[in-house]
């Protein structure tokens, strides 16, 4: 009724809001307060005022916020308090720092004053955990704890939320101990009291209860408890994995087995493994299997692990009897948890052999083949039609001596490491392998697979590790061509053989290709990656001896690289790798629109844009540059670069709410260990390098596509960072997928994605220095005049500076920078330093300043003249690769900026413009040339590509003719044999209009007038 | 080699080997999250050696609201799959079967009816694979996906709604033998 009469009275003073006419909401509500001054009332007029558009009326309403903790007796009415959270949210937008201030104070009072409104304390839970103003959420979860103490739930939520706080960055340092260890207390409390309960049925209010509340409790333990006590819980029968309260939650069982082999408790572990793995053979009373995931990958190397470290040859025999039961065909062990045995065949036989290696006849001696070969070509034999097997045995092969490598090695060449599944009826072995099915063809795949990682990966990994890295010049153990430390023989072999078995699995009639969906990737696909990975090795390893781009070895690998992926696109449109590959590939080759044909073809959305946009994107402002066409209505691939980093950076805008909004519901569901892990996801994606680069990229665009905005307006999500990143301490969380670019490396070394890098990835070092250049350019963006933001810039530039003085170490290693990029790093700054000098007044007088000042201009000086002597060593420029074109869009931001900073720089303080002002025409002057080449070479890049014959020339580059005596092992002839003639044509057309396309964006690279 | 874990908030990071693929849908945050929150022993991982995500398996327990149970359309308390993937590079393994049979047993544990799931109609794969763990088409729902990843003329795709009894289904109530001539709307379902 009160409200209903509140909500009438209220509405002439809404409908003048809702309006916008403030001025008469303001006067409605000033003719109430003077009837009668409600607290309500109070906040009402203070919302509107925080609507109102003039920044006074904004800064008073702050000062007038930042009153109310403080005031005596605190404000008792929820929806003037929520009328306060509004008002702070018009005045001051995701001021999380500012709330926790205000508003989580008093939402807490509230609470406080009435400790007995559940909704309202809920409500205030609700908001204050929302805002990350964990500490006002903890007080209010302990509020709720006491005064519903028959509510089991909120003596959780007050734990969780102790735990939380102790975790989180707002906590003092000194308070971190104390609510952890409180929390530690009161849940070692009610696990007690569970331990002690006679019937686990019917538990008190005040004890663990749910699975949930179990992995609470070992993640509070192992935070702040002992490791023994955890594996306590863990080992008792009411609070372990097999407890009532468990109801057969498997991460228990993950976390004891952990925690036993951790402890060393090798005999415990070996029964507990033995028993579950039994367990999970035997059949219940309906004759089913219905614990067979007791019969876990982790199961079977907890059991391995303990056996070996038991020693005793009898508990090898007995792990040896349970994989022979499990394999037993009349077991009905099902085919996953059946691999696992066979799997772990492979690796009882590899570990033992050290551990027993007496009881164990020597596997290398005699005649026959290794035992530990014989096993890994049992393994394949048994489930090589699974791509899987690849990666299930790498480790394994990687264990092999370099016998038992050659050994394997030459079993595979030999086509007969399938040879009891393949014996032809005559009895005759085959001589060619078998393309017949998409299992066979797998099988094929994993033999091509494991030759790679024996002749290639394995020894260049080998060779990369040996101190005389770099240097190496020898003969291949493989091949035994000379080599380096890549062997360009042994590549070439596997991606010709790679290429022809791939012609001869496609060569089918359709007999596998019309049995695909459309959404299916063709079981041949691996071949062509493989040999396409060779190629892109190739291309890398071969030396750049000649200038003209397509004369080179490494473009024509690249090329031959990129034809045969599109060409095995055709045929498996879904294949993500492939379109992974083309990406990079057409990067290096300057094909940013083809670049974006890939990337379109991966049709990433949601959280996909955090973790492999930077794939394409980047260093993407120096490779395409077109202007924005974003609408509303625009599709996904008319997008241009500008639109999906706008989306990407919508995504960030998005999450904290969503993620803090399923924190929620899993405070109200019970689900605690769900709270802990969103909350690192917000942290991760608050932090994240990809946002970082979206931001930077996206500024450096609209920066050459805009050119008349003030920079202060190109926002372009800079604000949804965290402040500061630019600062050395700044840590960049990367959430990036390297792992789903195919891989098949050794697993001990770097992935095929960090070998197959043209150009330097993405680094949180040069994040930092783009992020931290970008404010250097709001200082001296000629187009904004604001004076009061230069200012506090100026004040960040002092600071920044600083901070680099004090993390000089951590300067002096650059990551992933271009030189392009180390000179603009070092360009910039020297501007910094001159920018700061130029606020030093009182410095200016003194002796020394004149010579810190010159040392400063000849750094500036030097480094713009090594960029000049980078441009003019870009002697044949067409077509413009990746590399040129990133080193053109690069040294034009310099010279811009450079021009920008002199003019800014002329402005400053007469006594700093004398002393400046020589070295300032030099600069300019140095400026003005490097632009002027820029320009030059956008002349000579687009004058090149409108001549005609670069289809041609890109066909030639792709697969030159072969030259009498030429090396009849390149892979070249196997790839002409492949590609259909019109195909080829096409594809070279297209590459070539990818570079004209490019040209376009040349056209935003202008010298500005002078002055 | 197999091994199945809880799926962790911190997975969405490392799913892309089996979300690449088209007929996984990427769904925003909220969606992982909410089944996060609320049916977490129900959303598991199967991992590989090197810890890649082979497949996973999102599901669900309820029923459809009490307000709907004179409907011929209410659903009893029952397990739901509400995505069940496998990467490309980890198929043909049983993964499909083994995570699919942690939720029957979850759904046996909690005392469900049957667990039901959506399949394309053009996805045949899926259809063989769900009938040899014992499915079967309970229902079509016309249309009931706005696109059709078969055919991009087309705008919306059928549904098969299949279902496999659990335990408390001694009778068979809520199974169907010949589900495929039951066609409803999508306004039919909940």
């Amino acid at each position: 009724m009160a409200d209903q009469l509140r909500a009438s009275q209220d509405a002439p003073i809404w409908n003048a809001i809702e309006a916008n006419n403030f001025k008469q909401a303001l006067k409605l509500v000033d003719k109430r307060l003077a009837k009668r001054h409600t607290e309500y009332l109070e906040a009402l007029k203070i919302y509107i005022r925080s609507r109102s558009p003039q920044v006074p009326e904004k800064n008073a309403v702050l000062l007038h916020l930042e009153e109310l903790p403080e005031r005596k007796p605190p404000v008792a009415d929820i929806e003037a308090i929520e009328l306060y959270d509004e008002a702070l949210e018009e005045v001051l937008p995701k001021s999380g720092e500012t709330w926790e201030r205000i508003i989580g104070p008093l939402r807490w009072q509230c609470v406080k004053a009435q400790p007995k409104n559940e909704d309202l304390s809920l409500k205030c839970f609700q908001a204050c955990l929302s805002k990350g103003a964990l500490d006002h959420a903890r007080q209010i979860a302990n509020s709720l704890e006491k005064n519903f103490p028959k509510n089991h739930s909120y003596i959780f939520w007050n734990i969780t939320m102790m735990y939380l706080f102790s975790t989180s960055q707002n906590c003092p340092e000194n308070q971190k101990r104390i609510w952890g260890g409180l929390a530690l207390g009161q849940i070692g409390k009610l696990a007690g009291v569970t331990k002690e309960a006679q019937d686990q049925k019917q538990l008190p209010i005040r004890s663990v209860q749910t699975p949930q509340e179990l992995l609470l409790l070992d993640r509070i333990t192992a935070a702040y408890g002992k490791p023994e006590v955890r594996l306590e819980y863990l080992q008792s029968t009411q609070l372990g994995p097999e407890s009532i309260v468990a109801k057969g939650e498997w991460q228990l069982w993950r976390t004891k087995l952990q925690l036993m082999e951790t402890a060393q408790k090798w005999q415990e572990l070996f029964d507990t493994t033995a028993a579950l793995l039994k367990r999970a053979r035997t059949k219940d009373d309906s004759s089913q299997l219905s614990e067979s995931q007791l019969s876990d990958w982790i199961v079977w190397e907890a059991s391995i692990r303990s056996a070996v470290e038991l020693g005793s040859h009898q508990y090898k025999s007995q792990v040896q009897a349970e994989i022979e039961a499990h394999l037993d065909p009349a077991s009905g062990v099902d085919k996953s948890w059946r691999r696992n045995a066979s799997l772990a065949e492979v690796k009882l036989l590899f570990d033992s052999s050290t551990a027993f290696s007496r009881l164990q006849l020597s596997s290398e001696e005699g005649n026959g083949t290794s035992k530990r070969v014989a096993a890994i070509v049992k393994y394949l034999r048994g489930y090589g039609k699974a791509s899987t097997a690849y990666n299930d045995l790498r480790p394994f092969v990687e264990r092999l001596s370099p016998t038992e490598r050659k050994q394997l090695l030459e079993s595979l060449k030999n086509n007969n490491v399938f040879l009891d599944v393949q014996k032809l009826g005559d009895g005759k072995y085959p001589a060619k392998q078998d393309h017949s099915t998409a299992g066979q063809i797998t099988q094929v795949i994993n033999a091509y697979k494991l030759r790679y990682l024996l002749s290639c990966a394995l020894p260049e990994y080998g060779r990369t590790q040996s101190p005389a890295k770099g240097l190496v010049e020898g003969n291949c153990n493989s091949c035994s061509w000379p080599c380096g430390l890549v062997c360009k023989h042994c590549l070439e072999d596997i991606a010709r053989e790679a290429i022809q078995s791939y012609r001869i699995a496609m060569d089918d009639d359709g007999k596998i290709s019309q049995t695909l969906l459309k959404t299916d990737q063709h079981p041949a696909d691996d071949l062509s990656i493989l040999a396409a990975m060779c190629f892109i090795k190739l291309s890398l390893m071969s030396a750049e001896k000649e200038t003209e781009p397509l004369a080179r070895a490494s473009a024509t690998y690249a090329l031959q690289a990129t034809v045969l992926l599109e060409s095995a696109w055709l045929h498996s449109k879904h294949n993500f790798q492939m379109s992974l590959l083309l990406i990079r590939l057409y990067k290096y080759l300057g094909c940013g629109s083809l670049a974006m044909r890939a990337y379109h073809r991966l049709s990433l959305k949601q959280i996909q844009l955090d973790t492999l946009t930077y794939t394409i994107f980047d260093r993407f402002s120096s490779l395409d540059v077109r202007a924005s066409n974003q609408t509303s209505a625009i599709s996904s691939k008319e997008r241009t670069p500008l639109g999906h980093l706008q989306e990407q950076q919508d995504l960030y805008l998005s999450s904290y709410e969503k993620i803090t909004k399923n924190s929620w519901l899993s405070f109200k569901h019970g689900s605690y260990n769900s709270i802990f892990e969103m909350r690192e996801v917000s942290e991760k994606l608050s932090n994240s390098i990809a946002a970082a680069m979206s931001v930077i990229e996206s500024r450096k665009i609209s920066r050459l596509t805009e050119p008349g905005t003030p920079l202060t307006e190109i926002s372009h999500g800079f604000d949804l960072l965290p402040p500061n990143m630019e600062f050395p301490e700044s840590t960049f969380s990367d959430n990036l997928d390297y792992e789903s670019f195919p891989n098949f490396e050794t697993s001990i070394g770097p992935r095929f994605e960090q070998l197959s890098r043209y150009i330097p990835s993405l680094s949180a070092y040069r994040c930092r220095l783009n992020l931290a250049a970008e404010k250097l350019m709001l200082i001296i963006d000629p187009s904004a005049d604001v004076a009061q933001e230069k200012e506090l810039l100026h004040l960040w530039l002092k600071q920044y500076l600083d901070s680099q003085k004090q993390s000089e170490p951590a300067r002096a290693k650059p990551e992933g920078m271009t030189r392009s990029e180390e000179l603009a790093a070092a360009t910039y700054h020297a501007v910094a330093l001159i920018l700061r000098a130029s606020r030093e007044q009182d410095q200016w007088a003194e002796t020394d300043f004149q010579t810190k000042l010159n040392k400063y201009n000849t750094d500036l000086l030097e480094s713009l003249e090594e960029h000049l002597a980078l441009i003019k060593a870009l002697k044949e420029p067409v077509p413009a690769f990746g590399n040129t074109l990133h080193a053109l869009y690069t040294a034009h931001e310099v010279g811009r900026t450079i021009l920008h900073f002199c003019k800014y720089v002329s402005k400053q303080g007469k006594g700093f413009v004398e002393k400046q002002k020589e070295a300032t025409a030099k600069i300019e002057e140095l400026a003005r040339k490097l632009l002027q080449l820029v320009v030059e070479n956008c002349g000579v890049v687009k004058k090149g590509l409108d001549e005609g014959g670069w289809i041609d020339k890109v066909l030639e580059c792709t697969l030159p003719e072969a030259q009498e005596g030429g090396d009849d092992r390149a892979a070249m002839g196997a790839l002409r044999e492949l590609l259909d003639e019109n195909f080829l044509e096409e594809w070279a057309g297209e590459v070539v209009e990818s570079w004209r396309e490019a040209v376009v964006g040349l056209s935003y690279l202008k010298t500005p007038p002078k002055a | 080699m197999t091994s199945l874990r809880p799926f962790h908030a911190t997975d969405i990071f490392k799913f892309n080997p089996t979300n690449l693929d088209p007929l996984t849908e990427t769904y925003d945050l909220n969606f992982y999250f909410s089944y996060l929150a609320r049916w977490p022993h129900l959303f598991n991982v199967a991992e590989g050696l090197d810890g890649t995500i082979d497949g996973y398996i999102m599901g669900k327990l309820e029923s459809s609201p009490s307000y709907y149970v004179n409907s011929e359309h209410y659903l009893p308390f029952h397990a739901h799959i509400t995505a069940l993937t496998v990467a490309p590079h980890a198929r043909r393994l049983g993964l499909a079967r083994t995570l699919s049979s942690t939720l029957e047993n979850s759904g046996d544990e909690y005392d469900a009816w049957f667990v039901d799931l959506f399949v394309r109609k053009s996805n045949k794969v899926g259809q063989a694979l769900y009938k040899g763990l014992g499915y079967k088409v309970f229902r079509v729902v016309k249309e009931y996906y706005v696109d059709d990843l078969s055919d991009d003329t087309k705008d919306g795709e059928d549904a098969w709604d299949m279902r496999k009894r659990l335990k408390r289904d001694v009778s068979g109530i809520h199974a169907r033998d010949d589900g495929e001539n039951y066609v409803v709307r999508p306004e039919d379902v909940w």
